[in-house]
């Protein structure tokens, strides 16, 4: 008796595995995994405003940048950006640049400009969480520090506390402007 | 709070409507094979607001006989038959379904969202028939086979969602029903046939309807309620649960000795999705199942009831910014089964999603 080829054992064990080894290769993509290290030179990011200006990291040598990441439904991002604003207004002068990356959805456009509107730093949308050389964003709110030279100094995956607080910028970044290009 | 985890919104937006909608519960004939897999969970979740289609294919080959945790010999059900008042049993030789499962979602904005799911059902169920004891050797020659083919419109579920609780939308509830748009029906104890069956074409049993658990619909309208809930765990890896709860509130197979009622069936998934790639992503699910036994005149209630459990890897991909594959094996790690009944010996499914 002849059997149907795709009643076979065999068959769709095979066709299973082959489409998903197919879907695998044909969208394989440089990988957007978390090549952190402090010292090195941080990946670089663009921000995209809300106005449509952009911004690239690359392009700020010689300035102290934040890069941070948050959104308008994180509490403790909303504890975290006032101070953040304040902070990034009265330095500056000093050659200090904050971005601003938020995780909301487009839908969620009004409720970022609000926010953006009381913030001293430049607003985006981030779109796909999975950034180049930081990896995913998977919590918020999460920071990471470029130093004059380009350099990563502080990654904030590898803070316990991740937002900031008054002693922590004033440890961390206040040095870094100090010091001269 | 240190910090939120983030639920990430994927790359290419899921299914509309949530996880078990794209489950054809079907294959009741062992009432411990309908699919289990959890469709949202492989393509991600999503709130984004607009229309989704996603169809997939699901090939469930039933060729083992099984009873409790283990496998059957046809002695066995002819001579310790699960309703011994027969005198004998029903040997059941295989049974090979496709599902094609269309499902339409809109969601509305990140709270709310509907979807309906229209089932295609291909199935070819053989069988030796009900055997008298002692069992000869006889009784499961070729010449005893009946087979019986389904081909048509299953039951369409029409689901609804919500998943306002929680400002990251990674909490949700499912609410629906199952509807009896696929042919239903069967043959009383007196020969009388009821509803619309499939017959058998061929064999001793030519001419008698297949079993009504095994036709392309069930005949009862069933409510469905479930929930969902996922979070990323690690920078990598996200997690999600999901269940779902399915019971039939009225029947059109409801004519004295020739009722029938779909046992009530509960469905849990849990796995990890690897999120290191924006556009594949690998993931595992453990798929659980729970059924009672079907009821009336016209189930197979002895062999209708069980416990099983999937083990599912697989992989999602995405082509486009709007389109999405993926891939599914799902293997049965744990079975407990009522009476005798036929048991895969793995599944698959294949899916395509795409946002409009």
């Amino acid at each position: 008796m002849r059997v149907p080829i795709f009643t076979t054992k065999v068959f769709w064990p095979r066709i299973v595995l082959a489409t998903a080894l197919a879907l695998a290769l044909s969208t394989f993509s440089p990988t957007q995994a978390n090549t952190l290290v402090i010292g090195q030179t941080a990946p670089p990011i663009t921000l995209t405003t809300l106005d449509g200006k952009q911004i690239d990291t690359h392009d700020l040598r010689g300035k102290v940048v934040i890069v941070t990441f948050w959104a308008t439904w994180c509490q403790p991002c909303r504890e975290e950006l006032p101070l953040l604003s304040r902070y990034a207004r009265d330095h500056a002068q000093q050659g200090l640049v904050v971005l601003g990356f938020s995780l909301n959805t487009p839908d969620e456009l009004d409720q970022v400009r609000a926010a953006a509107g009381t913030l001293s730093f430049p607003v985006g949308l981030l779109g796909d969480p999975h950034v180049q050389g930081y990896g995913r964003i998977w919590r918020l709110p999460v920071s990471f520090t470029i130093d004059r030279k380009g350099r990563l100094v502080d990654d904030g995956w590898k803070d316990d506390s991740a937002a900031w607080t008054v002693i922590r910028l004033e440890q961390v970044i206040t040095p870094l402007l100090n010091q001269e290009y | 709070m240190p910090f939120m985890p983030l639920i990430t919104k994927p790359l290419v937006v899921a299914l509309g409507v949530l996880m078990l909608s794209g489950i054809p519960l079907t294959a009741e004939a062992c009432a411990t094979c309908g699919c289990t897999l959890s469709t949202d969970a492989a393509t991600g979740y999503s709130s984004e607001s607009g229309w989704r289609i996603n169809v997939d294919y699901t090939y469930i080959d039933q060729d083992e006989l099984r009873t409790g945790s283990h496998r059957a010999n046809l002695e066995q059900v002819v001579n310790q038959p699960s309703d011994p008042s027969l005198g004998g049993g029903e040997i059941e030789h295989g049974t090979a379904n496709q599902y094609v499962n269309l499902s339409v979602d809109y969601r509305f904005n990140a709270d709310w969202g509907v979807s309906l799911l229209i089932p295609y059902v291909t199935r070819d169920h053989s069988t030796y028939g009900t055997q008298l004891q002692p069992y000869t050797s006889a009784e499961s020659a070729p010449d005893q086979l009946s087979n019986a083919s389904v081909s048509g419109l299953g039951d369409m579920k029409l689901l609804g969602s919500y998943q306002g609780f929680l400002p990251t939308h990674n909490l949700g509830i499912q609410f629906g029903v199952k509807l009896p748009t696929g042919n239903y029906g069967g043959q009383t104890a007196d020969g009388r046939l009821v509803g619309t069956p499939v017959l058998f074409k061929n064999g001793p049993g030519v001419g008698q309807s297949l079993d009504t658990s095994l036709q392309a619909g069930t005949g009862s309208t069933d409510l469905i309620v479930g929930g969902y809930y996922f979070q990323p765990i690690s920078q990598n890896f996200d997690a999600f649960i999901d269940g779902q709860f399915q019971a039939a509130i009225s029947e059109e197979l409801s004519s004295a000795g020739g009722n029938y009622r779909p046992g009530n069936l509960a469905t849990m998934s849990f796995g990890v999705r690897y999120e290191a790639h924006a556009n594949w992503v690998p993931q595992l699910q453990i798929n659980l199942l729970h059924k009672s036994a079907d009821q009336g005149a016209l189930a197979d209630q002895p062999d209708t009831a069980g416990t099983v459990a999937y083990l599912s890897p697989g992989i999602s991909a995405s082509i486009t910014k709007k389109l999405q594959l993926y891939a599914f094996v799902q293997v049965p790690v744990y079975s407990h089964l009522a009476g005798y009944q036929l048991f895969p010996g793995w599944t698959g499914t294949m899916g395509i999603s795409l946002a409009l």
